[in-house]
């Protein structure tokens, strides 16, 4: 499977609501790896709010400005969710299917790196 | 702080890069056109345009001080392949169009010297733009077309030989309308032209990447803004000069410039020979530069999308899918040339194209000067976001108005 | 908080370096694998050059760089886009470092070798080629 498919695809819930798409991946070093060959997992998927806001930084608060931008793509990144590795059903081929048990995603926001 | 003399070369060879950058066969054509039709009632876009390309000229020679890397390196997982590789395909096309038109104008002026015909001239200054490529050293070769493009500062000396009604010029300046007979949409038309013209992302990218030549450092900034400040600015007075002598020449027998060689005429009128020999310098070094300085910059663009090994640091033979790019478009450009097409109408064309591909060069720019992550507290400010952002704005305006407009105005012709 | 990162920022569209600091190439796309025991996806290759690029736009400019790209490339390695094992990648800031020399990976820029080796190596001043 490629990166860029994923990229992009729907995600539904457990009862096939759409969630959005996928815009990026988090990505993790393996941890049981750290020799010279290490590498990484897919730690979880950052999931609606559009492209723009993930392309441009402002999803993972790599930027506070200029200004406009940020008001651009400010309520984009308020809707972006963050998807653990762990509660994903199934990665394809056609949509991502995720286990919410009802509950709300954590916002993307809340859980990168400031 | 202490001044050594390594700093003041320092100073001189980033200001000349700054003015050898603004200064190219667009502005000697859109300027004397621009003179010869409007006066100096287009000045005002000189001054923005230099506004402009000042503040992320900075930013990219900024980013470039952070990371080591020229500013667009980081572009293409901003825009995403598709936009960058269109913005790619754009620019390599627009450059064709414009090293055919400097090499025309390296041509005129050697015709001028000569009296041999330019078609004749195109192919030998093909052929020692691509030595110097090949064999000499960039660093040297920048200053050498640097220090002879001071040639051009005789076009600010003539218009003082022509003894202008200085009132009636600062009248020109400060109008903002077309002049009688002239229609708006030619007159925004000829504003969309300057703007291509000055606002060159090939000026950002040169400037940047000369900030990596030079070993220049984070420490170094103060240096770098100050060849900023000095640099643009000169060259933008350059380009009001040329404005101003086509005015004071053209503009009342309503003589329109139709010719290269007309761009230095005014300043034959005024200084007599020498002024002419010294203005025939300043138009060689001027595009001589300018040949070298965009061939490289799509080279280096090219490179760095596909993530090629590019560059002076390394032997042509460890660089060939750059050298061989480079030497292509070099070809493409000259067979160009030789179809006798007017280089007048060529640079418009392509200054017009090069305006519709301004904010697809600025947007990256300002998103990675954000990057906290990337610039730390080298990272843009309130004044380079709040510059930089009023640029990015009245530049897709541009974007967006420059085709509609050239269909419009048949290319500035109504 | 949480150590994991943007594959866009950290992996995706990097300039990709050897171990000599040489540039490779761009990531073009990452390969990822599903291991069979139902863990998440693992990151077991980059591929980069044009073909993989290519085939990651699409539409008709994407299908057309990947044919070409593929048709430059000779051998029993024409189908599949250039890969480099997740082994053989070393440490990551700004860019993504190899942990071996370029001499160790046949199969990538090879036009860069095809045009240093007949076209650019015979003309004077190239310096030398061969790495």
């Amino acid at each position: 499977m490629r990166a860029t498919e994923l990229l992009s695809r729907p995600v539904v819930d457990e009862h096939g609501r759409p969630l959005g798409r996928v815009h990026d991946l988090r990505i993790a070093r393996r941890p049981e790896q750290h020799g010279p060959a290490r590498g990484w997992a897919v730690a979880g998927l950052a999931v609606g709010g559009g492209r723009l806001v993930h392309a441009w930084g402002f999803a993972e608060r790599r930027a506070a400005g200029p200004w406009l931008l940020r008001k651009i793509t400010a309520r984009a990144g308020r809707v972006a969710r963050y998807v653990p590795a762990e509660r994903v059903l199934a990665w394809g081929p056609e949509v991502v299917r995720v286990r919410t048990g009802g509950a709300e995603l954590p916002p993307l926001l809340e859980v990168v790196r400031p | 702080m202490r001044i050594k003399p390594s700093m003041l070369l320092g100073f001189t060879l980033g200001t000349l890069s700054a003015i050898g950058g603004f200064i190219d066969i667009g502005d000697l054509v859109a300027d004397a056109l621009v003179g010869a039709r409007f006066g100096l009632r287009l000045a005002w876009v000189t001054g923005f345009a230099v506004i402009g390309i000042m503040c992320y000229a900075e930013m990219s020679a900024r980013i470039a001080l952070k990371t080591r890397r020229p500013a667009f390196d980081l572009a293409r997982s901003r825009l995403g392949p598709g936009y960058a590789l269109g913005g790619l395909i754009g620019s390599f096309l627009v450059t064709a169009l414009l090293v055919m038109a400097e090499l025309s104008g390296i041509a005129l002026a050697l015709q001028l010297a000569s009296g041999v015909h330019y078609l004749l001239w195109v192919p030998i200054a093909a052929v020692v733009v691509f030595i110097v490529i090949w064999r000499l050293p960039f660093e040297a070769t920048e200053r050498i077309y640097g220090l002879l493009g001071l040639a051009m500062l005789v076009f600010v000396v003539a218009v003082w030989h022509l003894q202008p009604d200085w009132s009636r010029l600062w009248a020109s300046a400060t109008t903002v309308a077309p002049t009688s007979g002239e229609s708006w949409p030619a007159y925004l038309f000829f504003a969309v032209t300057l703007v291509g013209a000055q606002m060159t992302p090939y000026e950002m990218f040169f400037f940047s990447s000369g900030a990596v030549e030079s070993r220049w450092r984070p420490k170094d900034l103060v240096e770098m803004r100050v060849n900023v400040i000095i640099g643009f600015p000169l060259g933008g007075l350059l380009a009001v000069a040329i404005q101003a002598v086509a005015f004071l020449v053209f503009f009342d027998p309503g003589i329109r410039v139709e010719h290269i060689s007309q761009t230095v005429l005014p300043v034959a009128l005024a200084l007599g020979r020498v002024g002419l020999a010294i203005a025939l310098v300043g138009v060689f070094a001027a595009t001589f530069g300018a040949t070298l300085e965009t061939l490289f910059a799509t080279g280096y663009d090219l490179a760095q999308y596909f993530g090629w090994a590019y560059g002076e640091v390394q032997p042509p033979a460890r660089a060939t899918r750059f050298t061989t790019t480079v030497a292509a478009l070099l070809l493409l450009s000259t067979a160009l040339a030789l179809t006798t097409l007017n280089p007048i109408t060529v640079t418009i064309y392509a200054v017009v194209f090069s305006s519709v591909l301004l904010p697809f060069a600025f947007l990256p720019v300002l998103l990675v000067g954000n990057d906290k992550r990337v610039m730390g507290e080298l990272a843009n400010g309130r004044l380079s976001n709040t510059v930089g952002t009023i640029t990015l704005l009245i530049s897709i305006v541009v974007s967006v108005a420059a085709v509609p407009l050239l269909i419009l105005t048949k290319a500035g012709a109504s | 908080m949480n150590d994991h990162e943007s594959l866009r920022f950290t992996l995706l569209d990097q300039q990709l370096v050897d171990a000599e600091d040489r540039p490779v190439g761009r990531v073009d796309d990452v390969l990822l694998d599903l291991p069979a025991d139902g863990g998440p996806p693992v990151v077991v290759a980059v591929l980069t050059g044009a073909q993989a690029l290519g085939e990651r736009m699409g539409g008709p400019a994407g299908k057309l760089m990947a044919a070409v790209a593929s048709r430059l490339r000779s051998g029993e390695h024409r189908a599949e886009p250039v890969a480099i094992p997740a082994s053989a990648i070393g440490d990551h800031a700004d860019l993504v470092q190899l942990t071996v020399p370029l001499g160790d990976l046949p199969h990538v820029a090879g036009l860069e070798r095809w045009l240093a080796h007949h076209l650019v190596e015979g003309l004077p001043g190239a310096g030398d080629a061969r790495d």
